[in-house]
């Protein structure tokens, strides 16, 4: 399969500190990719070079053929993004701010994408709730929604299930996998959560300290490995600073 | 369940041009949603209703106490003077607008400028517009135009409850030349709101503290408003805000010829007002008024200059970290 993340020798420092090392990695079509690491092992700072929200000190990163610094706006139409904490106009409606969204991705006719996404996100009853009157989980998926109404080839996922109850980090993993698989989408999704890993992802990197540690598919992990058990062992002998962290 | 359709080849990007229309207006509607704007814009338009008010009355009572005197002079038999009322500028009566738009309105464009980018920061909706394709020239371009679009709106409504006061206050006619100024006069404070409204979306944008963003452009206003002037034309802080202070001669002297010289052209409120009484037609005799190219000029370049700043600071904005940290 060929590579829509192809990420060659990327480095980010902040003045002394280096939070991205000599990072190459390659995500395949169609995958569901794991990013873990520990808070401030350089997952976000990533994922932010990837969104084009921030330029890497060297190296290069492309995103569907697209580099994400030459070619930032190209690549920007192929990719969508949650944050962790998704943030919104608070005084606006979901669909309010949703129609700001998709005029801004060039769709054509923001109403009927709207209708179609919050269908298949199974929330159409938050269409005209105001943001800022959302839980959070109402909110992930409606920054879910943000994201896929240009029809995005790859989705960037930052933390998805970061505060989420039981209930809400099912539903949210449930629709991670549903768009995978019934639409081909490739999903980049930072975690630090290992069972999150097992359950959604076809392949897995660790990073540790900005550092590529480990990289593999689920499948390969689990016949080496074993079981969540053992992967949970795996991710704490590749990631030694763990207690530190 | 719906059925959703797979990812598709990618969507063309609207033009920049239409980029630019909608964050303006998506920036607009959050604007106003904020308490602040709302409340200065308010009190703008209340101050424009009650300069048309107290210049509609100030003439027709001049007016009325003219015409009671007329039959009485002419029972004493004595020559009937002309009225009053007509022997001054129609736009005089406009004084008060000066002084509202310098106070009132100069604050409120640096609010709604502070806000028309702080809202995108505050909420922490910056990231989610950085991975839009949207060019960042498009954003910064699409917040000035907002804050355009609203200065007209405000102004346009004081020019039409001006022209109508115009139009009704008694003894006076209004000439060509007349409509001119008036929208000369609201064409010169177009300029001096979108130039104060421009500092404050520049520091809006690159500075990374929401309180200071706001406070270092009031303080420039503050500074504009009522220091330059004193220290270029040793104009009491009282009479800047006095829309009689163009009647008071500044003080001559070599020291004010020099700061004059220096600081003038950074003297923005001064320019705003000797302009505005130039056109109204109510510059004292003997006061040197500012020439009308030189004062439009230095507000095109004010604008033009801050308005590259902000076109700069938005291209290199970090938006990984774009939230204020206050």
């Amino acid at each position: 399969m060929s590579a829509v993340i192809a990420i060659k020798n990327l480095t980010k420092r902040y003045g002394d500190h280096v939070a991205l090392d000599d990072l190459t990695l390659d995500v395949s079509a169609g995958e569901v990719f794991g990013f873990l690491g520990h808070n401030g092992a350089g997952k976000t700072t990533t994922l932010n070079i990837l969104t084009t929200l921030l330029r890497p000190t060297s190296g290069s990163a492309k995103v569907c053929g697209h580099d994400v610094v030459t070619d930032g706006m190209a690549a920007r139409r192929r990719l969508g993004y949650v944050p962790e904490n998704v943030r919104l106009y608070e005084g606006l409606s979901a669909t309010a701010n949703l129609t700001y969204f998709a005029r801004l991705s060039g769709v054509e006719d923001p109403a009927a994408r709207i209708r179609e996404t919050l269908g298949f996100l199974e929330c159409e009853a938050l269409a005209d709730k105001r943001v800022g009157a959302m839980s959070k989980g109402q909110r992930q998926r409606i920054g879910l929604a943000q994201a896929m109404l240009h029809r995005p080839e790859v989705l960037f996922l930052d933390e998805p299930t970061s505060g989420l109850d039981p209930l809400g980090i099912k539903t949210l993993r449930d629709l991670i996998v549903r768009l995978n698989k019934q639409h081909g989408t490739t999903i980049f999704m930072n975690t630090h959560l290992i069972s999150e890993v097992s359950k959604t992802c076809t392949s897995i990197a660790v990073l540790n300290q900005g550092k590529l540690v480990f990289h593999d598919t689920l499948k390969g992990v689990l016949a080496k490995f074993g079981d969540d058990t053992a992967l949970e062992q795996l991710y704490l002998s590749v990631t030694p600073k763990a207690e530190a962290a | 369940m719906t059925s959703i359709t797979a990812p598709v080849a990618p969507i063309a990007p609207p033009a920049p041009s239409s980029n630019a229309w909608l964050i303006a207006s998506a920036a607009l509607r959050v604007a106003f949603r904020d308490r602040t704007v709302v409340w200065l814009t308010a009190m703008f338009l209340a101050m424009v209703l009650v300069s048309a008010y107290l210049g509609w009355s100030a003439t027709h009572t001049l007016d009325g106490i003219f015409q009671r005197a007329v039959p009485v002079l002419k029972a004493m038999g004595k020559i009937i003077p002309a009225n009053p009322a007509s022997e001054v500028s129609p736009l005089s009566a406009l004084r008060n607008m000066t002084t509202y738009v310098s106070l009132l309105g100069a604050l409120a464009a640096i609010v709604l400028g502070t806000q028309l980018i702080g809202a995108d920061r505050k909420s922490g909706v910056f990231p989610l517009i950085a991975s839009r394709p949207v060019s960042r020239t498009s954003y910064a371009l699409g917040k000035m135009l907002a804050l355009f679009i609203a200065v007209i709106s405000l102004l346009v409504f004081a020019a039409v409850v001006n022209a109508l006061t115009m139009v009704l206050l008694p003894g006076q006619t209004l000439t060509f030349a007349d409509w001119r100024s008036l929208t000369a006069f609201y064409g010169v404070s177009a300029l001096c709101l979108i130039a104060f409204g421009l500092i404050g979306m520049y520091f809006a944008t690159v500075l990374r503290s929401e309180s200071m963003a706001l406070l270092i452009p009031v303080t420039i206003w503050l500074m504009m408003t009522f220091i330059l002037p004193q220290l270029t034309s040793n104009t009491n802080p009282m009479n800047a805000l006095n829309p009689i202070k163009a009647t008071i001669v500044p003080t001559a002297g070599s020291f004010f010829d020099i700061t004059s010289a220096i600081l003038g052209p950074f003297s923005l409120m001064d320019i705003y007002r000797s302009l505005s009484a130039t056109i109204l037609g109510f510059t004292p005799g003997g006061h040197m008024a500012r020439s009308m190219l030189s004062g439009v000029t230095i507000y095109v370049v004010v604008i033009l200059f801050v308005a590259l700043g902000i076109l700069r600071a938005v291209r290199n904005f970090d938006a990984s970290r774009s939230d204020y940290n206050d």
